[in-house]
């Protein structure tokens, strides 16, 4: 199904031995490639498309999923915010930040439409069910065994702090990139990333205790 | 010196260890910090390692079709259509009261009162039941009237039925406003114990006749269908008091009707019959048990998502085998109807496709155990010998390929045939999971080129992938093939060529795409006494007395039979009435090898 494959700036972070500077340089080398692939994806050129979305698409699923813990839900946020970075695409223009920027502040809207939209149908929000009782104990060990209780103890962080934590060390987003996609200033990042470590460290302590 | 602060210290190490840097390295430069950074450093990194989740792949497939295709729209031009012109709405509606009111004086809502959708009196019928409303200032009696009105939307629509002509959309968002009027209203008067019942009983009723209608919805109404649909379904939830809702988008795709055995596969998704169906229990409660057998419609959303929207599970005991009879009606009534010497009730819920007369070729669907046979659905005869212009053919063989695809694909392969499954399709997976391999039986019509399948079952038989059997209509001889509802076959030797219309049943082989028949067998031929058809769950076979779904079949010497007599197992019947009124076989068709009814369940 794939046709080209596209290496993210987000995942330099994981890389073992890079120095700082070669990971900066290497970084946006890969942002500049990747405008040049967007560029070719605004006139629906289909290979350009096919390799964002391979590379979107499981990043914006898992992104979901995180905030979700559903399968289902995650997998037709995903679906609907591709469809909406398709729609949208003629109208980005390159302002120095990572395209992924851009594409996460699509799924966070969605995502704030979504718990909006359950909220007014009277729906309980799915993210609660993660850790109650409806949830098999089974599953709920089988998730806290394959994601290290992280998944689990991010349902006891603010919206805010679970945004930043997901956004900056699973995602591998910078400041300025993350305050583009929450719609708030780089300064006011710095401050939010160091609660929402206290908050995550003062909940998995508990929870490993 | 400036003295830096912690959050910014912290915030460097981030950024340093996110592009390459050891914590190690960063904790050196504040050695004064270190006890403070370390652990949130630690955990940063902690977060950096977790385990991404990985999409299944079918979905991700399905979601890229999905973006192609919206891709390919795009470059040829064609944009979504905005939202609609919604100020042009009031101005309709206050030119349909002016008119209701205009109209009033000439007797023109007196000609309105029994008008259907598709009369242009409709509009003035409509009108005149909202100036009633004007009137009435109570709203515990507005809400009744507005059920009422909901309710003759209902009426309007059989009637439609009846007549054999489409829904349009108007009826379907006048009952949609009027249902949800009443349910605004009722929201806020938890006293209203009784209305609030009414209304919960009617919109369950409702649904379940839309469900029911897919094919008779016109094309330009999809829109309203889902609206109408996913509003009576939000109504009962609401009155129920259950939490969870569905919206228009999620009918994007129609609805799935299918029954089999229930796995659960995560929290909230069941697979049934080898569909992956989303049941919320806080819609349906805890009725689902894993291995029960259970009946869904499911609404299909544009992804290919399944969501239950209606739900039973069957008693054990009683397995849903569908009894069908096709045949002439041989006297009607308005509760009553007989078909094959067989007495059938018809009650209010039956769903009429058509005017009933004597001497019409009818299918009727029958349902119901020991209080006798109930007929739910009651629509023209599919399988006519004769020449016509969408011949029926069921065909039956191996799934190809990964049909199931979590409910998403609409196009199955079974047996080297192409099948396309609609929203009106149902499956029958009682006998066993859809899935590749397994050996399937599709009635389908010839649309349009391409075969449109209205029922499918899964054959608990294990067969060989390239044995096939079909029946269909026999549409003459081209290049030395039979061409039967529209599938050419070469005949067995020594054949004989039957008449052009007759109705023929073939035993065959695949030959990569030759079909080969082994045998063939004339069941019905054009001008000869129409036979009754009969599909039905074996009871009991007493000597050459058979009991299949209600009826008693007589099955003697000069019937063809194939396939052993299994209780318990489907079986297709081809008769004739004899004058003491006992169905005689010429053709019998045990359709499994064994019996469907799960052991557990066996009386």
């Amino acid at each position: 199904m794939w046709a080209i494959t596209l290496s993210s700036p987000l995942d330099s972070h994981q890389r073992v031995g890079a120095t700082p500077e070669a990971a900066r340089a290497e970084a946006s080398t890969e942002v500049l490639r990747e405008w040049d692939l967007v560029r070719q994806a605004q006139n629906y050129d289909e290979a350009a498309l096919q390799a964002l979305y391979q590379t979107y698409y499981p990043k914006i699923y898992n992104y979901a999923f995180m905030q979700l813990g559903d399968v289902q839900a995650a997998e037709d946020l995903a679906s609907d915010v591709m469809l909406k970075l398709l729609e949208s695409l003629k109208s980005y223009q390159f302002k120095g930040l990572p395209f992924g920027a851009w594409v996460f502040r699509i799924a966070r809207n969605r995502l704030i439409d979504l718990h909006r939209r359950r909220r007014r149908r009277g729906e309980v929000d799915l993210s609660e069910t993660l850790s109650s009782t409806l949830a098999s104990p089974q599953s709920l060990a089988e998730r806290a065994l394959e994601r290290g209780q992280l998944q689990v103890a991010l349902k006891h962080l603010t919206d805010e702090q679970r945004q930043v934590i997901v956004l900056k060390f699973i995602e591998g987003f910078d400041n300025r990139s993350v305050g583009r996609i929450m719609g708030r200033r780089e300064g006011a990042i710095k401050s939010l990333q160091h609660r929402a470590l206290a908050s995550l460290r003062r909940v998995l302590y508990q929870e490993e205790r | 010196m400036r003295i830096r602060s912690f959050r910014s210290i912290l915030d460097e190490c981030l950024t340093a260890i996110q592009q390459g840097e050891s914590v190690e390295t960063c904790l050196s430069r504040y050695p004064r910090r270190a006890e403070r950074l370390r652990p949130l450093l630690l955990l940063a990194q902690r977060a950096g390692r977790t385990p991404r989740v990985v999409p299944r792949a079918w979905a991700q497939q399905t979601a890229w079709d999905l973006v192609r295709q919206r891709a390919a729209d795009l470059r040829q031009g064609r944009h979504r259509p905005r939202g609609q012109i919604t100020w042009l709405r009031p101005v309709a509606i206050v030119a349909s009261l002016v008119l209701a009111l205009l109209a009033a004086g000439g007797g023109t809502v007196y000609a309105a009162r029994d008008s259907l959708p598709d009369s242009p009196l409709y509009r003035v019928k409509l009108a005149s039941e909202d100036a009633r409303l004007w009137f009435v200032f109570d709203d515990a009696s507005k809400a009744d009237i507005l059920l009422d009105q909901s309710n003759e939307r209902t009426d309007e629509i059989l009637a439609l039925i009846q007549r054999g002509k489409p829904v349009p959309s108007n009826v379907l968002s006048a009952l949609r406003n009027r249902n949800r009027s009443a349910a605004d209203i009722l929201a806020d008067r938890p006293q209203e114990v009784a209305l609030r019942a009414r209304m919960l009983q009617q919109s369950e009723g409702q649904e379940n006749l839309l469900l029911a209608l897919w094919d008779d919805i016109s094309e330009s109404a999809r829109g309203q269908y889902a609206e109408a649909v996913s509003t009576l379904h939000n109504t009962r939830l609401g009155a129920s008091g259950a939490a969870v809702a569905i919206g228009p988008d999620d009918l994007a795709g129609g609805v799935l009707n299918i029954s089999g055995l229930a796995q659960p596969v995560t929290d909230g998704v069941w697979r049934i019959g080898g569909v992956e169906v989303r049941v919320d229990d806080r819609t349906f409660g805890p009725q689902l048990e894993s291995g029960r057998t259970a009946k869904v419609v499911a609404a299909r959303g544009a992804n290919g998502r399944l969501h239950a929207l209606n739900l039973s599970t069957i008693e054990p005991g009683l397995p849903e085998a569908g009894t069908v009879v096709s045949g002439a009606v041989e006297s009607v009534t308005d509760n009553e109807i007989m078909v094959a010497g067989q007495r059938i009730a018809i009650t209010p819920q039956t769903l009429l496709h058509l005017k009933l007369q004597e001497g019409q070729r009818v299918q009727i669907t029958v349902s119901g155990g020991a209080g006798g046979a109930v007929a739910s659905t009651v629509e023209p005869a599919r399988t006519e010998a004769g020449v016509t212009s969408a011949p029926t053919l069921a065909y039956e063989g191996a799934i190809e390929g990964n049909v199931s695809a979590q409910g998403s694909t609409n196009q199955w392969v079974v047996g080297g045939e192409s099948f396309v499954i609609t929203p009106s399709t149902t499956v029958d997976a009682q006998a066993g999971d859809v899935k590749a391999g397994a050996r399937a039986r599709v009635e389908s019509v010839s649309q349009g080129g391409k075969l449109v399948a209205q029922r499918v079952v899964i054959l608990a038989a294990d067969a060989q992938p390239q044995t096939i059997h079909l029946s269909g209509v026999f549409q003459g001889q081209r290049q030395g093939l039979w061409l039967v509802s529209g599938l050419a076959v070469e005949p067995n030797t020594g054949a004989e060529t039957p008449p052009v219309g007759s109705v023929v049943a073939i035993d065959a082989s695949r030959q990569d795409k030759r079909l080969l028949a082994r045998q063939s067998t004339v069941l019905e031929s054009p001008g000869q006494d129409r036979p009754v058809q009969l599909l039905g769950l074996v009871g009991a076979v007493e000597g050459d007395t058979w009991t299949v779904g209600f009826a008693r079949v007589h099955v003697g010497q000069t019937a063809k039979v194939s396939g052993a007599p299994i209780v318990g197992a489907r079986a297709l019947v081809w008769g004739h009435l004899t004058s003491d009124g006992t169905l005689e076989a010429a053709y019998v068709r045990v359709l499994d090898q064994r019996s469907i009814i799960p052991a557990a369940q066996q009386p």
